[in-house]
């Protein structure tokens, strides 16, 4: 009986000193996207294909992992390389016929004063439905410099993640572009 | 026409930071910008001077004598011969970021009047021969100006009598009596010609996949104009140069491997001959671009004075 108590006793204690620790460690960092490092919007490195590490790796079935707009940033063009597959043929309205976000989680709408003429004469504001973007970075590689203006990067939704301690997209990610970085800094 | 491609000023890096412009003078001295100077190299490469500039410098020209201006933010600094600089322009808060100059008369009796690429406002500046800023081109647009996502804005001036306006507009009048200006608009992947009173009375390119269009993003980027009436314009991402004459028909295209891929703007300038210097902002160096059949002649001629020499 007293041998059975000390033994619940040492399992209460380590269940209760590994969920401390365990918060502790969460409460320490959280997993972010150096996007100095990140193949998909690293200067430079043009020419390669897109690295979908963020959207496949994730251990949860919808990536934790989110393509986000600079809007401060972004040229807000109408012929836009992270809206169109500017490489698709040319559509009768004299833009490509094709998007490039295989999800369609990019849209846009005509801001400013619209010509409603003539599309090439309108800025246009461009969001990210956060419900249908997997983070497989196809238009943060479009929208990087020289193509692009370089608006669009990865960040990692704190919501959604579930902070996992070995991250397997940190452990995927070829270019050591994921990171933990303290809770304080 | 085929172009040909040759680094110059090789193995320099011209600027710690940022080369900006590049411009040819009237005795074919080269002068680039960047950093906060200017630089001036003879034709053979030979740095002639090397000025600090007020600001940093955007872009550079050189009037009928010989005095270079830079193009600043909200000013334009003017050096004589000797280095002596004073601003020529100083129009805070109306000016913005000046990304090309050019100056122009009528005539060679005539002042020099000044024209300005003025990126922050989007559109062109024209200012008298007294310097007072007269009026602006390509502001009333339903977008209020060019649209340049890069952030630049430039243009280049067609004396008169070079060729017929050409375009794709229809109801465009002949210009050709006229000198009028050209300039490119990024966004919408074509180059604009106008007035000096800021009509737009012409335009050619299209966003597109053929060799004569322009694709990606925001192309083209810069142009400029050679003594015979030849469009040189600039692409980016992969870089690339392109000849245009003024109806827009395509006479060449240069796929410029000497250039750095990574490049966002490359400025242009053009000599007497009509060679082509491209700036490399990325890499910093500059390369020179000429036609085959002139670069063949020049080095035939260059081997044939050498057989000439006496041993």
């Amino acid at each position: 009986m007293l041998a059975r108590t000390v033994r619940g006793a040492g399992v209460i204690t380590l269940g209760g000193a590994a969920a401390y620790l365990s918060r502790k460690a969460e409460a320490k960092g959280f997993w972010f996207i150096d996007p100095g490092r990140c193949i998909n919007s690293q200067l430079g490195a043009t020419g390669v294909d897109v690295c979908e590490a963020c959207a496949t790796s994730c251990v949860l079935p919808l990536s934790a992992v989110r393509a986000v707009n600079n809007c401060a940033a972004c040229g807000r063009c109408c012929i836009c390389p992270a809206y169109f597959e500017v490489t698709s043929p040319i559509g009768p309205d004299g833009l490509p016929s094709q998007k490039l976000c295989p999800r369609d989680a990019i849209g846009r709408k005509a801001i400013g004063e619209v010509d409603p003429y003539d599309p090439l004469n309108n800025f246009y504001e461009y969001t990210i439905d956060e419900n249908l973007c997997d983070g497989c970075g196809r238009c943060v590689m479009a929208c990087k410099e020289p193509a692009g203006l370089g608006s669009i990067r990865l960040e990692v939704r704190h919501d959604r993640c579930l902070s996992c301690n070995r991250c397997t997209i940190a452990a995927a990610c070829p270019e050591d572009a994921y990171l933990r970085k303290p809770v304080d800094t | 026409m085929k172009l040909l491609g040759k680094r110059i000023l090789a193995g320099r890096r011209l600027f710690r930071q940022a080369l900006r412009g590049v411009a040819i003078g009237p005795e074919d001295q080269i002068a680039v910008v960047g950093d906060q100077e200017a630089r001036v190299f003879a034709p053979n490469g030979k740095q002639l001077h090397r000025w600090p500039t007020r600001l940093a410098g955007r872009s550079v020209a050189f009037d009928r004598v010989g005095n270079m201006l830079v193009g600043q933010t909200g000013q334009i600094e003017q050096f004589d011969r000797t280095g002596r600089s004073n601003l020529l322009v100083d129009d805070q808060p109306r000016l913005g970021r000046v990304t090309a100059l050019a100056l122009w008369a009528e005539s060679a009796q005539m002042p020099e009047c000044l024209l300005v690429a003025d990126a922050t406002g989007r559109c062109l500046r024209r200012y008298d021969a007294r310097h007072a800023w007269l009026a602006d081109l390509g502001a009333d647009n339903n977008t209020h100006g060019f649209l340049i996502p890069n952030g630049r804005l430039d243009f280049c001036v067609a004396r008169a009598g070079l060729g017929r306006p050409g375009g794709m507009g229809a109801g465009m009048e002949d210009s050709t009596d006229t000198a009028t200006i050209f300039a490119a608009n990024p966004a919408k992947h074509r180059l604009e010609q106008y007035t000096f009173e800021g009509n737009l009375i012409g335009h050619f390119g299209r966003f597109g996949h053929r060799p004569e269009d322009f694709s990606g993003c925001c192309n083209p980027i810069s142009l400029t104009i050679t003594a015979q009436g030849e469009l040189v314009v600039a692409e980016k991402a992969p870089p690339r140069i392109k000849v245009f004459d003024l109806q827009g028909q395509l006479l060449a295209v240069a796929n410029c491997e000497l250039l750095d891929p990574n490049c966002k703007h490359l400025a242009l300038a053009s000599d007497r001959r009509g060679r082509i210097l491209v700036a490399d902002t990325q890499g910093m160096n500059l390369v020179r671009f000429e036609p085959e059949r002139q670069a063949n002649r020049r080095d035939s001629d260059a081997a044939h004075q050498q057989e000439q020499v006496p041993a």
